[in-house]
C-alpha cells in the first residue's frame, strides 16, 4: 500500500508544472542572474597592480631601489614609470597612471581622483616618509642605536600569530548563493502543501475520497511526504550541481556532510510547507503567499541580496537569526565550507532538527483528526 | 440492514443541518435521498461515512458501528461524490488504479478490476487520456469508475449527474441499475425527482435536515390529496364557464392562461370524463388534452408548500 501511494504521488508531483517551475527552474534562473551581477562585482574587488609614475628630483636612491623592487615579479605592487615631471603629468592626465610620486626634499604625491589605488599610494608614501624621518632622527640623536635598526624595522607589526581557521578562503559571495540554496530548500514547502491538500478532506475532493478509503492517515501522510522528499531532494541536488559545476560555487571538501545537510534542509522545507498548510485557515492563495513570503524574506535576511545583512541580523537581533530557517541553512553550509571545526555547524544543524521536529509534529497533531466539523 | 442511522443531529454553528435524521437502507435496495439544495443530503452522507462529526445519534453499517477507523467496513463501501475528485496529473487508467489500490492490494486482481470498471463506464477509448481532455460526461463516468472499481457491496452516490446532458445522465442511471442488479446496495442522493423516480426502489424526502416523507414512489404519491392534473388546449373561456368547471366534483383548482386550461383534482375515477362532458355541454371547442398523475414535486409542494426545485 505504501509503495502504491508513493508511486502515484511521485507521478502527480512530477506532472505538476507550476511547482516544478518554482522549485527548480526559478532558483536556477535566479542563481544565474545573481552570478552574472555579483560575479562581476567580485572581479572588481580583486587587487589590480597600480600604475605609478616616479619623478626622481632629489636622488633618493633608497626610495628608487624600493619602488623598483616592488615593481618586479607577478605579484608586484606597481607598474613603474620612471620619467620626467612633464611626461608624468601627461600620463596622469591620460589616465595611464594613478599617481605621481616625486622625490626631493619633501616627497610629494600627485593624484587627480580618489580611489582604492590612490589610497594605497598615499599610505605607501606616508609610511615611507615616516620611516625615513624616524631613521634620520635616530641617526642624529642616538647614532649608536642604528645597529638596532634592522630589528626595529622587522618588528613593525608582528605581535599576533596568523593561524588560519580553515584551508578555505573567506568569501562573502558564497553567503549569497548559500542563502539562495536555503530559499530553494524552503520552496520544498510547496510540495509539503500539495501533500497535505491531498489528504485533508476539508481541503480537496481527492482528499475526501482518500479519507473514505480503509487506510490510516499516518500511512497516507508518510507515503506522500516520502514522494515529496525524493522529488525535492533530487531537484535540490540538481540545483547544487548547477551551482558547483556550471557557476563554480565552492562547497568545500566535505561532500558527505554537505549532502546530509541538503537532505535535512529539504526535509525542513517540506515539513514547513506541511505545517503552514495544516495550521493556517484560509485559501490556497493565502498559504502560498505565506510560504513565499517566509522563504524569500528569510533568504534575504540570510544574505541573499546583501551578504553583510546576515552578520547585521546576527549581531543586532540574534533571536531573529535563530528563528529564521533560511539563516540556519545558510550558516550550516558556510560552516561546512569555512570552518575546520564542527561547533558552528552542529549548532545550525541542531536548530534545523528542532524546527523539523516541531513542524512535522504539529502537522500530524492537526491532521490526525479523523472527523471534520465541516467540509 | 446495510445502513441504520438513528436520530442524527448535526449543526453548523447556529444552523441545524440534520434534525434527528432516521434512515434505514436494506440489502439490495436503491434508496433515494431526495431534497432541494441545502436540505442536508450531502451532510447526511458525510455523517454516515464518518467524515463529519455529529452532535447526537448512532450510525451502523453492515450491523457494526461506523467510525473513521472502521477499515473493515470501509473496504466494502464505494463513494461517488458530487464534485469530480480525480487527479489531473494521472490518466484515466492511473486514476482508477490509484483509488482502487487503496482497497485492493493484489496487483493482478486490481488490474482486472480496473479494466472491468473502465469497461463498465465505457471509457475504453479514453484509457490513456488525462482528465483535462475529457468532456463533462466522460469526467463524471471516470468519477463513478474511481468509486466503484473495487466492487463494493454498498455504493453511495451523491448527486453524480449534476450538470450533465440527458444522454450522459441516462448512461449513469443505467449503470447504477446494473450495479444494483449485480448485487450492490445503493444510496443515491439527488435533487432531480425524475432520476429518483426512475431508479429508486424507496425514497426519503428531506427538507431542512428533516425527513418529511418516505416510502415507495407510489406510497409517497398516495400520501397527498392531489389525484391528477388535466391540461386542455382551449380557445376561449368565459367567467361563467370557469365557474361551472370549478363546481364539478373533486376539482381543487382551475387555472386558464391564454389557450391552456389546467385543472387539478382530487383522487376520483371520473374527473377527466366530467370535464370533457362539461366542455361539450357548454359548446367549448378544445384541442389537445392530457392527464398527468402527481409527481414527487407535487408531493414535496403539498407537504412543504414550496417547489422541490426552489
Amino acid at each position: 500500500m505504501f509503495f502504491h501511494i508513493f508511486k502515484y504521488r511521485l507521478k502527480i508531483i512530477l506532472h505538476d508544472k507550476s511547482t516544478m517551475f518554482w522549485t527548480m527552474i526559478f532558483p536556477i534562473l535566479l542563481a544565474s542572474f545573481l552570478y552574472m551581477s555579483l560575479g562581476r562585482l567580485g572581479a572588481q574587488e580583486t587587487f589590480q597592480t597600480i600604475d605609478t609614475a616616479v619623478v626622481d628630483s632629489g636622488g633618493d636612491e633608497a626610495f628608487l631601489s624600493l619602488v623598483q623592487s616592488l615593481s618586479e615579479g607577478e605579484e608586484r605592487l606597481f607598474n613603474l614609470h620612471l620619467t620626467t615631471k612633464e611626461e608624468a603629468l601627461a600620463l596622469l592626465s591620460a589616465g595611464k597612471v594613478q599617481g605621481i610620486i616625486e622625490t626631493g626634499e619633501k616627497m610629494t604625491l600627485t593624484i587627480n581622483e580618489s580611489g582604492i589605488e590612490q589610497s594605497i599610494l598615499k599610505t605607501f608614501v606616508d609610511n615611507y616618509a615616516q620611516t625615513v624621518s624616524a631613521v634620520n632622527r635616530i641617526a642624529a640623536q642616538k647614532p649608536e642605536s642604528l645597529k638596532m635598526l634592522p630589528i626595529f624595522l622587522a618588528g613593525d607589526t608582528v605581535f599576533l600569530e596568523d593561524r588560519p581557521i580553515s584551508r578555505a578562503e573567506p568569501d562573502n559571495l558564497l553567503i549569497v548563493f548559500f542563502s539562495l540554496l536555503a530559499m530553494t530548500c524552503l520552496f520544498g514547502g510547496f510540495l509539503g502543501m500539495t501533500e497535505i491538500n491531498a489528504i485533508q478532506a476539508n481541503l480537496s475532493g481527492q482528499a475526501a475520497r482518500m479519507n473514505f478509503a480503509p487506510i490510516h492517515k499516518l500511512k497516507l501522510l508518510l507515503s506522500g511526504l516520502a514522494a515529496a522528499l525524493v522529488v525535492q531532494f533530487a531537484k535540490v541536488l540538481l540545483f547544487v550541481a548547477y551551482l558547483a559545476f556550471v557557476l563554480g560555487i565552492d562547497f568545500g571538501t566535505r561532500t558527505g556532510l554537505v549532502l546530509v545537510t541538503l537532505l535535512l534542509c529539504t526535509l525542513l522545507g517540506i515539513s514547513f510547507g506541511a505545517f503552514i498548510t495544516s495550521l493556517v485557515k484560509g485559501g490556497e492563495g493565502l498559504k502560498t503567499g505565506i510560504l513565499l513570503a517566509v522563504s524569500i524574506a528569510g533568504a534575504h535576511l540570510s544574505g541573499m541580496s546583501y551578504a553583510a545583512l546576515k552578520y547585521i541580523i546576527e549581531t543586532a537581533a540574534p533571536p531573529l537569526a535563530f528563528i529564521n530557517p533560511a539563516s540556519l541553512m545558510t550558516d550550516a553550509f558556510y560552516a561546512l565550507y569555512y570552518f575546520d571545526t564542527y561547533g558552528r555547524f552542529i549548532e545550525s544543524v541542531a536548530g534545523m532538527v528542532i524546527f523539523t521536529v516541531v513542524f512535522a509534529g504539529a502537522t500530524y497533531f492537526v491532521i490526525r483528526r479523523r472527523k471534520y466539523v465541516c467540509l | 440492514m446495510i445502513i441504520k442511522a438513528t436520530n442524527i443531529v448535526k449543526r453548523y454553528g447556529e444552523l441545524l443541518a440534520l434534525d434527528h435524521l432516521n434512515l434505514e437502507l436494506k440489502e439490495g435496495e436503491i434508496l433515494g435521498l431526495l431534497g432541494p439544495n441545502g436540505s442536508g443530503k450531502t451532510t447526511a452522507i458525510n455523517c454516515i461515512l464518518s467524515l463529519l462529526g455529529y452532535e447526537k445519534g448512532e450510525i451502523s453499517i453492515f450491523g457494526k458501528p461506523m467510525s473513521p477507523e472502521a477499515y473493515d467496513l470501509k473496504k466494502e463501501i464505494g463513494v461517488v461524490m458530487q464534485n469530480v475528485a480525480v487527479f489531473n496529473e494521472l490518466t484515466v487508467v492511473e486514476n482508477i488504479d490509484y483509488f482502487c489500490g487503496l482497497y485492493v492490494k493484489d496487483a493482478l486482481k486490481r488490474k482486472q478490476l480496473v479494466y472491468e470498471a473502465i469497461d463498465f463506464v465505457g471509457l475504453n477509448e479514453f484509457k490513456k487520456f488525462y482528465p483535462k481532455k475529457l468532456s463533462g460526461g466522460l469526467l463524471r463516468r471516470l468519477n463513478v469508475a474511481c468509486g466503484i472499481a473495487h466492487k463494493p457491496k454498498l455504493i453511495i452516490l451523491d448527486e453524480p449527474t449534476v450538470a450533465l446532458d440527458p444522454q450522459s445522465r441516462n448512461n449513469i442511471l443505467q449503470g447504477i441499475l446494473e450495479l444494483n442488479r449485480m448485487g450492490a446496495t445503493v444510496l443515491y442522493t439527488s435533487h432531480y425527482m425524475e432520476e429518483v423516480e426512475q431508479i429508486c426502489s424507496r425514497i426519503i424526502i428531506l427538507d431542512k435536515g428533516r425527513v418529511i416523507a418516505s416510502g415507495t414512489k407510489e406510497a409517497l404519491k398516495d400520501m397527498i390529496s392531489l389525484g391528477e392534473k388535466i391540461t386542455v388546449e382551449v380557445f376561449g373561456l368565459s367567467d361563467g364557464q370557469l365557474s361551472a368547471l370549478k363546481s364539478l366534483p373533486n376539482i381543487v383548482s382551475v387555472v386558464f392562461t391564454e389557450k391552456t386550461l389546467v385543472v387539478k383534482s382530487l383522487k376520483g375515477k371520473n374527473n377527466l370524463e366530467n370535464i370533457l362532458a362539461l366542455l361539450k355541454k357548454q359548446n367549448i371547442s378544445f384541442g389537445k388534452i392530457y392527464s398527468e398523475l402527481p409527481t414527487l414535486n407535487d408531493v414535496f409542494l403539498e407537504i412543504t408548500g414550496k417547489e422541490l426545485r426552489d
